[in-house]
């Protein structure tokens, strides 16, 4: 049967549909609109059809609009919910506010903690195929370096079938003379394979990568450089490409600027030159190179462990090595070790790994307060709200929807406080980057900044919390009988014995954890201020360093400039005097081990670790180290004053004095006999050096070094310096702050193009103790904020308790109860509670104190007082939080609330 | 427990998709309604109808193959789910109930003028 041509819709009808027909519905209503058009013109005729179908496009404009705008309605459903919730915020006001600062708190801190935790401690480097590559760590007397001997590096690069590519990097220590105008710098380089960075994954955000070509002997200099470097001399990254880098003795043309962020191998360098030549292999036997090898792909690191131990060179008979065994170790957990480089800083490295640990466990404990308080929040919100949905309930409203109600104004309420917490967490770490110094920062892989999932945590963390103490209690009140409910007191239906347990529960547990969380920071904070009140061993009111560098090449002869500078220096008004000599007090890690042997005794007594320095007459004056016994080295080369912990292990009958001794190595003795011509007070250095305890003793790191015949102290020798000394390094006692502009104007008179910096004692202290400086602050921060929020916590249950008992209070007065009996009715289980929080915190803290002190340095046991003080605090102050609670409902007029609640 | 109830034009559709059976595509229902009811149903509002009922889980849609004789045409046809069909039954009973004793009901339809 042959078809009719169909008759065909009006364009501008069929156009319209199509403009606003949704298009899930368009080809059908479009074939509905053909199929009944064809049959009305069969009916009717093709006008009366085509009418009809311009008249349905028409009608269907309205309609079908609404249709496509389905979503935007949906949209405005969820705003009415919003509006719903703000209202239910809005009527418990206070609460819903206290709700949300705790979350910003929890989630803060957290992220703060984790931020810290996560540079210092967990995070990869910042390269995307971290894991893919190993390093070689081994010890040294000073401890850990990564540098392989030629044979070594030979041996490595022929397994291919263990590792993919080597690399090689090094010569930390050179240094680039920058001139910008009149004021020159120090930048730190380091030469890198060209192929490194990228094989790493990393690529320069402007401008090109270093290749292979730029290492050719012939080749044009070019240079990578760091971001903030850039815009330090050219304004802008971008702009820096191209340009000639303004290094003194070395002119190479920047080529590519790295992203911000990226450090490598740590944050000191900020130029990195190609190596040449690029492979390690053809490299010199330089000690300062350094090999970065990448595994094939699926070669676990015990093969990489597997293929050093066979190229390792072999012991040299009779001497005992001076390295350790290398050890293979992926990059992404060797740059966490900020003990690699020695020679960045005087941070102490070792313990900081358990002590950011200890920093992420005390922001969690700050987490858990606050999650019991948001749990007890929400007993009380799901508590008031209870009698509304006893009614809703028995109206109609499923259970769901009462659940429903408890999760949205959860969710609602945790995200405004995970939004106000992430704004306070980024201020904290900006907050945390600043009070960082540099010494400790540059020691780092990652920079400190805010994790996603750090703050995803703390804010999943409480709305569990707010869950678990709401959605049971909504759940509930679903099932309550309405009669039953409105015959008796509402409260009275949703609130059973088990609320009040959970309640005395959670508010004990706050108590406990921020007592634990305050006996720990007094603790940290006790250890930290032990460091400058325990007799450093030297003056520190009014002490400064100054550190002058001559960039080479120079006319200037540094002897000449130090003979001026010790003239000109005590000249100025706010210099008293000046000496040269080391910074103090001592960083850790920066002692030698040197084998001591005593005149008259055959065999040398012991390695003993010290501090060698080499100081001017006036030296022990300027810094104010008390010399005990004798005299400062005099002219004579063979003069040496030691400290007093060094004299009295050694020549504990007091006979130091006048003693002959030698310090050498193992297998040698060194060519000079040194004579004792004095006993200086012992310095003590960073880390509890001297302590017997110190960080160095008890890393892991040190084993190869560590010295058992000592008791791993460190001692402090002086040398004088000889006259013609270049020595550029000047203690300096201050009359006035002045004093220190005074002495670096002085020393760029003296020497022009100088670099001269200057460091007063707390810039060095906060070098030296960064790690303690911020696990004190932040731990008194955290332990701060916890008293405040479970002393809030405490509070607010007594007071909604006394308020829901008031007619309970109400009739025993009318029964003749005295108005004492009613505060102890009152305080009574605050007391109970917060007795056996404290116990049950200072309890944890004797543990959790005797854990950190036996790892980490200088952190003390508690005592007896501080936890018995602790205890006493918190149970007062959860006393004293009581008070008002307790005083209105000894207020409370029986006749008044009797017939207020009539039953 | 309380039912749901449909408003007035979301039950047309949905007695007519009941009454149309397998033949409950778009045109189809629309002509029904036409027919019983006298009002003038567009295109548009169907459609917009159908999916309302569809989110609601009143409705099953589903785009019918083009099969000989409909020159190609699409068709989108619509089956009660078993919670659709409850809901009529339910809104069907309340508004008998609701008529029941009144005698308001005239024997034929209104035709449109």
């Amino acid at each position: 049967m042959g078809e009719q041509p169909s008759p065909r819709p009006p364009r501008l009808a069929l156009r319209l549909l199509r403009i606003v027909l949704h298009p899930a519905d368009r080809d059908a209503a479009l074939s509905d609109l053909d199929e009944e058009l064809e049959e009305r013109t069969r009916r009717d005729g093709a006008a009366a059809a085509r009418a009809w179908c311009r008249a349905q496009a028409w009608r269907s404009v309205g309609p079908a609009l609404l249709r496509r705008l389905a979503p935007e309605r949906r949209r405005l459903a969820a705003a009415r919910a919003l509006w719903w919730i703000w209202r239910g915020l809005r009527a418990r006001r206070t609460g819903a506010l206290v709700h949300v600062a705790l979350v910003a708190v929890a989630v803060a801190a957290s992220a703060v903690a984790f931020a810290a935790a996560d540079a210092f401690v967990f995070r990869p480097g910042p390269y995307p195929n971290a894991d893919q590559f190993v390093v070689f760590q081994r010890t040294s007397p000073v401890g850990r370096v990564e540098t392989l001997s030629r044979r070594e590096r030979d041996g490595i690069e022929a397994r291919t079938d263990v590792f993919r590519a080597v690399y090689g990097h090094g010569n930390l220590n050179v240094v680039a003379w920058l001139s910008a105008g009149d004021v020159t710098d120090s930048i730190r380089v380091d030469d890198v394979a060209p192929a490194l960075f990228g094989a790493l994954g990393v690529r320069p955000a402007w401008g090109r990568p270093l290749v292979p070509a730029d290492a050719d002997p012939g080749a044009a200099p070019v240079a990578l450089v760091g971001a903030s470097l850039a815009r330090r001399l050219y304004g802008t990254p971008g702009s820096a490409i191209g340009r000639d880098l303004p290094a003194r003795d070395d002119a190479r043309r920047i080529v590519g600027v790295m992203p911000d962020g990226f450090r490598f191998p740590t944050g000191l360098e900020e130029v990195w030159r190609p190596l040449s030549p690029s492979s390690p292999g053809a490299m010199p036997a330089d000690g300062s190179l350094m090999v970065v090898a990448e595994l094939q792909p699926g070669v676990p690191i015990e093969a990489a462990q597997a293929a050093i131990d066979a190229a390792v060179d072999p012991p040299r008979p009779g001497r005992p090595p001076v390295f350790g065994a290398p050890r293979a170790v992926r990059l992404s957990l060797a740059r966490k070790d900020s003990s690699t480089y020695t020679n960045t800083g005087g941070f102490s490295g070792d313990g900081s790994g358990r002590l950011f640990m200890l920093l992420l466990a005390t922001a969690l404990g700050l987490a858990l307060v606050t999650c019991l308080n948001v749990a007890s929040l929400g007993i009380t919100a799901a508590l008031q709200r209870s009698r509304s949905q006893v009614v809703q309930a028995a109206l109609g409203a499923s259970r769901g929807s009462l659940v429903r109600v408890a999760l949205a104004e959860g969710a609602a309420l945790t995200f405004a406080g995970a939004a106000a917490g992430l704004l306070l967490a980024r201020w904290g770490t900006a907050a945390l980057a600043a009070a960082l110094p540099r010494a400790v920062d540059s020691v780092l892989t990652n920079p400190i900044d805010v994790d996603a999932r750090a703050v995803a945590f703390g804010a999943g963390l409480t709305l569990a919390a707010w869950l678990v103490s709401t959605v049971p209690i909504a759940w509930r009140t679903g099932r309550t009988n309405l009669a039953e409910a409105l015959r008796h007191d509402s409260h009275a239906v949703t609130r059973t014995p088990a609320h009040a347990r959970a309640r005395a529960l959670l508010v004990g547990g706050q108590v406990a954890a921020s007592a634990l969380l305050i006996a720990v920071g007094v603790l940290f904070g006790r250890a930290y201020a032990a460091r400058f009140t325990d007799g450093r061993g030297f003056d520190d009111r009014g002490l400064a360093f100054l550190q002058v560098t001559i960039p080479r090449p120079s006319a200037l002869r540094p002897a000449d400039v130090a003979r001026v500078l010790r003239d000109r220096l005590p000249a100025r008004p706010g210099i008293a005097a000046t000496a040269r000599g080391p910074l103090l007090p001592p960083a850790p890690r920066t002692s030698s081990q040197v084998w001591l042997r005593i005149d008259g005794v055959p065999e040398p007594v012991a390695a003993i670790d010290a501090f060698t320095y080499s100081v001017d007459p006036e030296f022990f004056d300027v810094a104010g180290i008390p010399l005990q016994s004798g005299r400062s080295a005099g002219p004579d080369a063979a003069d040496v004053v030691i400290d007093d912990a060094m004299a009295r292990r050694f020549w504990p009958d007091g006979t130091a004095l006048g003693a002959r001794i030698n310090l050498g190595r193992a297998d040698a003795p060194a060519r000079d006999w040194l004579h004792v011509v004095g006993v200086a007070a012992t310095v003590r250095a960073a880390a509890g050096a001297g302590s017997g305890r110190t960080g160095a003793g008890s890393g892991p790191g040190r084993a190869a070094s560590d010295v058992g015949e000592t008791g791993g102290e460190t001692f402090g020798i002086y040398r004088r310096l000889p006259e013609n000394s270049d020595a550029l390094g000047f203690v300096l006692r201050l009359r006035s702050s002045e004093g220190l502009g005074e002495a670096a104007e002085v020393a760029r008179s003296v020497a022009p193009g100088a670099i001269a910096r200057t460091t007063t004692i707390g810039e060095r202290d906060r070098d030296v103790f960064g790690d303690a400086r911020i696990a004190a602050g932040v731990t008194a921060a955290i332990a701060g904020l916890s008293f405040v929020i479970a002393v809030a916590g405490l509070y607010a249950v007594t007071a909604f308790l006394t308020i829901a008992r008031t007619r309970e209070i109400g009739i025993r007065l009318a029964l003749g109860a005295d108005r004492r009996d009613v505060a102890r009715l009152v305080l009574g289980p605050v007391a109970l509670v917060t007795t056996a929080g404290a116990v049950t915190g200072i309890a944890a803290a004797v543990a959790v104190a005797r854990w950190t002190s036996s790892r980490i340095t200088d952190v003390p046991e508690l005592d007896a007082a501080t936890g018995v003080g602790v205890a006493a605090v918190m149970i007062a102050t959860g006393l004293i939080a009581a008070a008002q609670p307790a005083r209105s409902a000894m207020r409370i007029d029986p006749a008044d609330t009797l017939r207020q609640t009539g039953t | 427990m309380p039912g749901a109830f449909l408003p007035e034009f979301e039950l047309y559709v949905m007695l007519a998709v009941r009454r149309l059976g397998d033949e409950a595509y778009g045109a189809r229902v629309r002509q029904e309604i036409e027919a019983r009811t006298g009002r003038p149903v567009s295109i548009g509002a169907l459609y917009t109808t159908l999916a309302r009922l569809e989110d609601k889980g009143y409705l099953k849609l589903r785009t019918g193959r083009a099969e000989p004789g409909q020159r190609g045409r699409t068709r989108r046809y619509s089956r009660l789910t078993a919670r659709g069909t409850e809901a009529l039954r339910h809104s069907a009973t309340m508004l008998t109930r609701m008529m029941d004793g009144l005698e308001l009901v005239a024997g034929k339809p209104r035709s449109r003028g």
